[in-house]
C-alpha cells in the first residue's frame, strides 16, 4: 500500500464505515439509453432548429410582419383605397413622419427637392419651411437642392403618416401592411396547392414506380415542365378573372413540378426499405403503408419545400405584378404597390419612400422566410442524422 | 421428422432488367420444410436466398412454380382472409437493423403493427400488455416502448424486429442474414435469442445465411444454393461431414477452423462451373443417400456414387 492510499484509508475508514448509509441499488443489465426522456424525432428536430439562432430570428421576424399585417390594417385610421383627407391635393405624396424618430433626423417628413432659384422663389417658402442643404449643376443650369419641411409647409404638423402618402394621398402604411397580407395568402395558397398537388401526383407515380402508370405520369410531368411557365401564365390570365386565389393558382400550376418529382423520388427510396417489406408481410394495406409509413418519412422534406415555396411564389407573384400580369387593384399585393409607385412617381428620387418601404418589407419577408426553410430543411434532413 | 410445413415446387422468379434482358434470380427451386425445424439456405451474395425468402413470402408475385402452406396453396392469387392467415402465420426477420424500422414509429406502435393489421386486441391496454409481453421474451424493458429506433444499438434493433415479428403467433419465421450486420459479439446473442424462441414457441424457421459456420449451429438442415439453384441438400451433420458437390466443397474450405494446425494445411479453392458438362445429360436434383440431394446429372450421378461408396 502507498502512502496516500494509507492516507485516503485513515481519512476515510474504509472497514467502519456505517451501514446505513448505502442502499442498495438494483444494477440492471439494460438501463442504456433509458436515463433520459425518449426523443421523437420532431421533438430533436425542433430542439436542432431552435439552435440556429439565424433560423429562430427569421422565426420572430416572419412572426412579427405576419402580425403587423394582420393587426396594423385593422388598428389604421385609415382604409386600402379612401383617401386620409378630402383635401386631396394637400395631402398627397406626404413623406413618412413617425413621432419620437422624427427629432433624430428620420422619418422627420422632410423631402428633397430640386429647384432653381427662380421656382423656389415662386413657392415661397416660410423660411422655416425649407433648408437648402447643397447645389449642383445640370445642363449648365444651376439647381438648389431643398430640405422642405412639407408638414409644416403645409400646416398639418398635427398628423403622423408612418409611411407617408401616395398620390392618391392614400396611407401608405395601411396599403403595405394591407398588401403584405396579399402576398403572404398568395404564397401560403400557392404552397398548399404546390404540396397538395405535387404529393398527391408525386405520391401515385412513386408508389406504383417501374409500372406503366408511373411511365405515364412522369412523361405528362416532363411535357408540363417543358413550357415555359410564363406562357402557361398567359394563357390562364386570359381566362381567369384577377384575384388571390386565381394568382395563387397559376403560380402553383408551375411549382408543384418540383414537389411531385421530389416525393416520388422519396417514395421511390422508402418503398423498398426494409420497414415498409415489413408492414407488407405483415398484411398491412396500400393506404395503411402510404398514411404510416411513406408520409411520415417525407413530412420532413415537405414542411422544407413549402417552406420555399412560398418564398418564390411572393416574388413570383411581385414580378407577375410588375410586370402588369394579374395585377388586382383592389386587392394589392406588395408586388402591385411596387408597380404603382414607380408608375405614380415616374422614379423621381424625392418620392422614392413609396417605392423603397414596400420593397423593403417585401425582401425582409422573402429572406427571413428563405433563412426559416434553411434552418429546417438542416434541422429536418434526415441526412444529418444517424439513421 | 413431422408433417411438412412449407412446400416449394418449382419456385422460379425472374426480375426483368430491361425490355429484352432478365435474371433468372431464382430458377427452378424445390424443397420441403418441416414443422419445428431450421431449415438453413446458404450461398454467396447473389445466388438469390433473399429472392427465395420473399417470394415465399409473397413479398414478389413468383414467376412459376408453386408454393404450398399447411397444406393449403400459398402463392399466386387468394381471397382476402387466406392472406391474412398467411400474414399472420409467414414472417420475416430482416437483414440490416438500421433500415428494418420504421424511424418515425416509437418501439409500442413498431411492435404493435401486426396487432393493428389484424386487430388482434380489443383495448389499448390488451395492445400494451401484448406489446410488453413480446418485448420480455426478446430480452427488453417495457420502459423501451416509448422510445425511437434511433435510441437503440444493432442488437436491440434486431430484437425489436424479431419481436414485431413474433407478435402475430406465427408458425414460420423467415431469417433474412439476420446476424450478418451485427457485431460478432453481438451475432450469438441473436442466434441464441432464436433458438430459445423457437423451443419455446415451436417455430420453424428458414434460416438465410452466406457462410457455412454458423448455419451449421443452428440448422437442422442445409440447402446450398449457387446461380438461383439449390445444389445440394442435406441434414446439417452429412452435409459437413460428406459435401458432395464441388460448389459446396469450395464453400467449406472457406470455413476458417479454430485450430492453427489444421488452419495452417486448410486450402481454399475456387469452385469452377464449368467442370460440368449438362449440354446432353440434363442434370436434376437427385438423392444420393437417404435425405442428402445432390444437383447433377446421371454420369455425376455414377461419379458421386463410387466416391462415397
Ligand atoms: N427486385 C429485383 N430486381 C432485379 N433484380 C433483382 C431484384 N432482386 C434481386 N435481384 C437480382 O437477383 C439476384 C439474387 O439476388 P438476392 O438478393 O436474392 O441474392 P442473395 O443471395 O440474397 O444475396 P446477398 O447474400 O447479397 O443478400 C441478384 O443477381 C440480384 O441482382
Ligand atoms: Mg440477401
Amino acid at each position: 500500500m502507498t502512502n496516500h492510499d494509507k492516507n485516503l484509508n485513515q481519512a476515510f475508514d474504509v472497514e467502519n464505515l456505517p451501514k446505513d448509509l448505502f442502499t442498495f441499488e438494483k444494477a440492471t443489465d439494460d438501463a442504456e439509453g433509458l436515463t433520459t426522456k425518449p426523443i421523437s424525432f420532431w421533438q430533436d428536430s425542433m430542439r436542432r432548429l431552435f439552435k440556429n439562432y439565424v433560423a429562430v430570428v427569421s422565426l420572430l421576424i416572419i412572426v412579427v410582419l405576419f402580425l403587423t399585417a394582420i393587426i396594423a390594417p385593422m388598428l389604421s385610421n385609415y382604409t386600402l383605397t379612401g383617401r386620409v383627407n378630402q383635401d386631396y391635393y394637400k395631402f398627397a405624396q406626404l413623406p413618412p413622419r413617425v413621432p419620437v424618430l422624427e427629432h433624430f433626423g428620420l422619418f422627420d417628413g422632410t423631402l428633397i427637392k430640386e429647384f432653381t432659384q427662380g421656382s423656389l422663389d415662386e413657392v415661397g417658402y416660410a423660411s422655416d419651411e425649407y433648408k437648402i442643404v447643397g447645389t449642383f449643376t445640370r445642363n449648365r443650369i444651376e439647381y438648389l437642392k431643398v430640405k422642405e419641411y412639407t408638414y409644416k409647409y403645409l400646416d398639418i404638423e398635427d398628423r403622423y403618416f408612418i409611411f407617408g402618402t401616395d398620390i392618391l394621398s392614400r396611407d401608405i402604411w395601411t396599403r403595405v401592411w394591407y398588401g403584405t397580407s396579399i402576398s403572404l395568402l398568395i404564397g401560403v395558397y400557392a404552397a398548399i396547392i404546390d404540396v397538395l398537388i405535387g404529393v398527391i401526383y408525386g405520391g401515385i407515380a412513386g408508389y406504383f414506380g417501374g409500372t406503366k402508370i408511373d411511365d405515364v405520369m412522369m412523361r405528362i410531368l416532363e411535357v408540363l415542365y417543358g413550357i415555359p411557365s410564363i406562357v402557361i401564365l398567359f394563357v390562364l390570365f386570359m381566362f381567369l378573372t384577377p384575384g388571390i386565389v386565381p394568382i395563387a393558382i397559376a403560380i402553383a400550376l408551375t411549382g408543384w413540378i418540383g414537389v411531385a418529382r421530389m416525393i416520388r423520388a422519396q417514395f421511390l427510396k422508402l418503398r423498398d426499405q426494409e420497414f415498409v417489406l415489413a408492414a407488407r408481410t405483415l398484411g398491412a394495406s396500400d393506404t395503411r403503408i402510404i398514411m404510416k409509413h411513406l408520409i411520415p418519412n417525407v413530412v420532413a422534406q415537405i414542411i422544407v419545400m413549402a417552406s420555399f415555396s412560398i418564398p418564390s411564389a411572393i416574388f413570383y407573384e411581385a414580378f407577375l405584378a410588375f410586370i402588369g400580369i394579374g395585377l388586382d387593384l383592389s386587392k394589392p399585393s406588395l408586388g402591385v404597390l411596387i408597380n404603382d409607385a414607380i408608375s405614380s412617381t415616374q422614379g423621381a428620387m424625392t418620392y422614392v419612400y413609396q417605392l423603397v418601404l414596400p420593397s423593403l418589407v417585401l425582401s425582409t419577408l422573402m429572406l427571413s422566410i428563405n433563412l426559416l426553410g434553411n434552418g429546417l430543411r438542416d434541422a429536418l434532413d434526415p441526412r444529418m442524422r444517424n439513421n | 421428422m413431422s408433417n411438412v410445413l412449407l412446400k416449394v415446387e418449382h419456385l422460379k422468379q425472374y426480375f426483368k432488367l430491361d425490355r429484352k434482358s432478365k435474371v433468372k434470380a431464382v430458377d427452378d427451386v424445390s424443397f420441403d420444410i418441416y414443422e419445428g425445424e431450421t431449415f438453413g439456405l446458404v450461398g454467396e451474395s447473389g445466388s438469390g436466398k433473399t429472392t427465395i425468402g420473399r417470394s415465399i413470402i409473397r413479398l414478389y408475385d413468383i414467376t412459376g412454380g408453386n408454393v404450398t402452406f399447411e397444406g393449403k396453396q400459398a402463392s399466386g392469387k387468394l381471397k382476402k382472409e387466406e392472406r391474412a392467415s398467411i400474414a399472420r402465420n409467414m414472417q420475416m426477420i430482416f437483414q440490416d437493423p438500421m433500415a428494418c424500422l420504421n424511424p418515425r414509429m416509437n418501439i409500442r406502435d413498431i411492435v404493435a403493427e401486426g396487432i393493428d393489421i389484424h386487430k388482434l386486441a380489443k383495448t389499448k391496454e390488451e395492445r400494451d400488455e401484448m406489446v410488453y409481453a413480446i418485448l420480455a421474451k426478446v430480452g427488453l424493458a417495457r420502459e423501451h416502448a416509448g422510445r425511437y429506433p434511433h435510441e437503440f444499438s444493432g442488437g436491440q434493433r434486431q430484437r425489436i424486429g424479431i419481436a414485431r415479428a413474433l407478435i402475430t403467433n406465427p408458425k414460420l419465421v423467415i431469417c433474412d442474414e439476420p446476424i450478418s450486420a451485427l457485431d460478432v459479439s453481438i451475432q450469438s446473442q441473436v442466434v441464441n435469442l432464436l433458438k430459445k424462441l423457437q423451443k419455446e414457441l415451436g417455430l420453424t424457421y428458414l434460416f438465410i445465411a452466406h457462410d457455412l459456420s454458423m448455419v451449421r449451429y443452428i440448422s437442422d438442415r442445409i440447402a446450398v444454393m449457387h446461380k438461383g439453384k439449390i445444389v445440394e441438400l442435406a441434414d446439417a451433420e452429412e452435409l459437413y461431414n460428406n459435401p458432395l458437390h464441388p460448389y459446396t466443397r469450395s464453400l467449406m474450405s472457406a470455413i476458417p477452423t479454430p485450430d492453427p494446425k489444421s488452419e495452417k494445411q486448410r486450402a481454399r479453392f475456387a469452385y469452377d462451373p464449368s467442370q460440368h458438362d449438362y449440354t446432353t445429360d440434363e442434370p436434376k436434383m437427385r438423392e444420393i443417400r437417404p435425405k442428402h440431394f445432390i444437383y447433377c446429372n446421371e454420369k455425376e450421378f455414377q461419379a458421386y456414387q463410387t466416391e462415397i461408396a
